[in-house]
């Protein structure tokens, strides 16, 4: 090393942006982010000041990489989601969240099995039992059986089971690997393999990232699910609204499966590498926030909380009175533009999602609270405390005065 | 009902009840439902008896299980004898 930055100051013509981002990450996957030798960050920098503009991808990378650096550290650039996002994005996105999900997941799993096997060795501290890693590739297995009726790559569901139930076999585990999902698009599969950068060498570090990576996912997709019942609701379209609130509720019920992937990490990794992870905190998460904010404008105390102050943007937006589904169901009500039975579909629909959110969060507070006991979190909040007390806000407190 | 059962039904009650924060008058009959336990708790239990007990047990199967009675009677069935 520096063969990664270096590789990066051969020359524009010799920049293959791609290829250093992987060799990179894979050093970085060795060592941690938080900490690189001061000769690779300076190699680093200057190879992202030579190169700014050349690769759009390289430039989120390096951002992303060099956080701590810049003084930028915060949870996305941890999560790397400017690396990763972009193929949810733009007039014509790449994948579907549910797709980016399960690669995510997928990807998991291949770590995992390929650690157990000694086929790689990233990020080698603190590996986990066999057992454990037939525990974590048996939830992650069957979440992605809970997306489609049919397993991944064609393969039988129970088949995929039984294989997932003994991945210390060899001849199981290379199954698997053949049968896991993966992107095809070399742009896609390059975001994804590069949007791992853990602080520290921790093995279950990896685990962490891709649950938040894919909860962030989730959380784009409910973000679109909602604009879509606003909509629905503004114009008239009541199962437009309905049938876009109840795959709401049910992307949530399924998003919930991964805390039980998640309860597989262990506590006692998870306290050390976040000693290198304060300041970014899940609390600092735009998506889920925006779709906080699509449900309906916060109370008070919730808008200026530290939630809400981590996104000034959207802090302003709640004040400007946006389009929100609580908006348009008053507005869509004043304007009778439903029939009663319209109106009991859509009020189940909003409990159905109201439900399912709870669930989730409780579902949250009680991992963390396994997790973290009486630490603080690392979003300069009380962590468990915290997660309590927002037990009690609603999503849809404002439309209960309406029926 | 065997020696061997009763005793798992008491670890294994006396743990949720200290962990899982149940109320204290559960007993091994009261169904998951009953008091709240979802399938993060049950992934979380599923953890803690592979360990303690030296079993694979999965999650559904605790689901399949019911209660705790169920529980000690399968933990029986893959040949536990108790802690």
């Amino acid at each position: 090393m520096p063969e990664t930055a270096s590789d990066a100051k051969t020359g524009g013509a010799d920049l293959d942006a791609g290829f250093s981002c992987l060799r990179t990450t894979e050093h970085v996957q060795r060592v941690g982010k938080h900490f690189l030798d001061a000769g690779v960050v300076s190699d680093l920098v200057a190879a992202r000041a030579k190169w700014a503009g050349t690769d759009k991808l390289a430039d989120a990378y390096l951002d992303c990489l060099l956080d701590k650096y810049d003084g930028t550290y915060s949870y996305t650039t941890y999560l790397a989601l400017p690396v990763l996002m972009p193929v949810l994005s733009g007039p014509r996105p790449r994948l579907r969240a549910g797709d980016l999900t399960a690669y995510l997941m997928a990807d998991l799993l291949r770590f995992e099995l390929r650690a157990l096997h000694g086929l790689h060795d990233l990020m080698p501290d603190g590996r986990p039992s066999p057992a454990m890693v037939r525990k974590r590739v048996t939830l992650g297995v069957r979440f992605l059986l809970s997306r489609s009726s049919a397993g991944p790559g064609g393969t039988d569901q129970a088949d995929l089971m039984a294989l997932a139930r003994a991945p210390q076999n060899l001849e199981n585990a290379r199954q698997l690997l053949a049968a896991l999902p993966r992107s095809h698009d070399p742009d896609t599969a390059m975001r994804i393999s590069a949007s791992v950068l853990p602080v520290d060498v921790l093995h279950d570090e990896y685990l962490f990232i891709r649950v938040l990576q894919s909860y962030e996912t989730v959380f784009t997709a409910l973000v679109g699910l909602l604009q879509t019942a606003v909509r629905g609701l503004m114009t008239g379209r009541a199962e437009t609204a309905r049938e876009a609130l109840t795959e709401a509720a049910d992307c949530i019920l399924l998003a919930g499966r991964l805390f039980s992937v998640l309860a597989t990490m262990s506590a006692e990794a998870f306290r050390r590498f976040r000693t290198f992870t304060e300041g970014a905190s899940a609390i600092q998460s735009e998506h889920y926030k925006r779709f906080e904010l699509l449900c309906g404008v916060p109370r008070p105390e919730r808008l200026g909380s530290a939630a809400f102050d981590n996104v000034p943007s959207l802090q302003t937006e709640a004040r400007e009175n946006p389009d929100t589904v609580t908006h348009a169901y008053h507005r869509a009500r004043a304007d009778k533009l439903f029939t009663t039975a319209e109106w009991e579909d859509l009020d189940n629909a909003v409990d159905g999602l109201e439900k399912a959110h709870q669930q989730w969060k409780t579902t949250h507070f009680r991992l963390a609270s396994r997790m973290l006991g009486g630490s603080p979190g690392t979003g300069y909040t009380e962590g468990v405390p915290y997660l309590e007390h927002v037990l009690d806000n609603r999503l849809f407190w404002a439309v209960r005065g309406d029926r | 009902m065997s020696m061997t059962i009763l005793l798992l039904e008491r670890q294994i009650l006396d743990h949720i009840v200290e962990k899982f924060a149940v109320p204290d008058d559960t007993t091994p009959g009261t169904g998951w439902e009953d008091f709240g336990f979802d399938s993060l708790a049950l992934v979380e239990l599923s953890l803690v008896l592979e360990k303690k007990y030296a079993v694979q047990v999965d999650d559904v199967e605790l689901k399949e299980a019911s209660n705790v009675a169920g529980i000690a009677a399968l933990l029986v069935s893959k040949g536990v004898s108790s802690a």
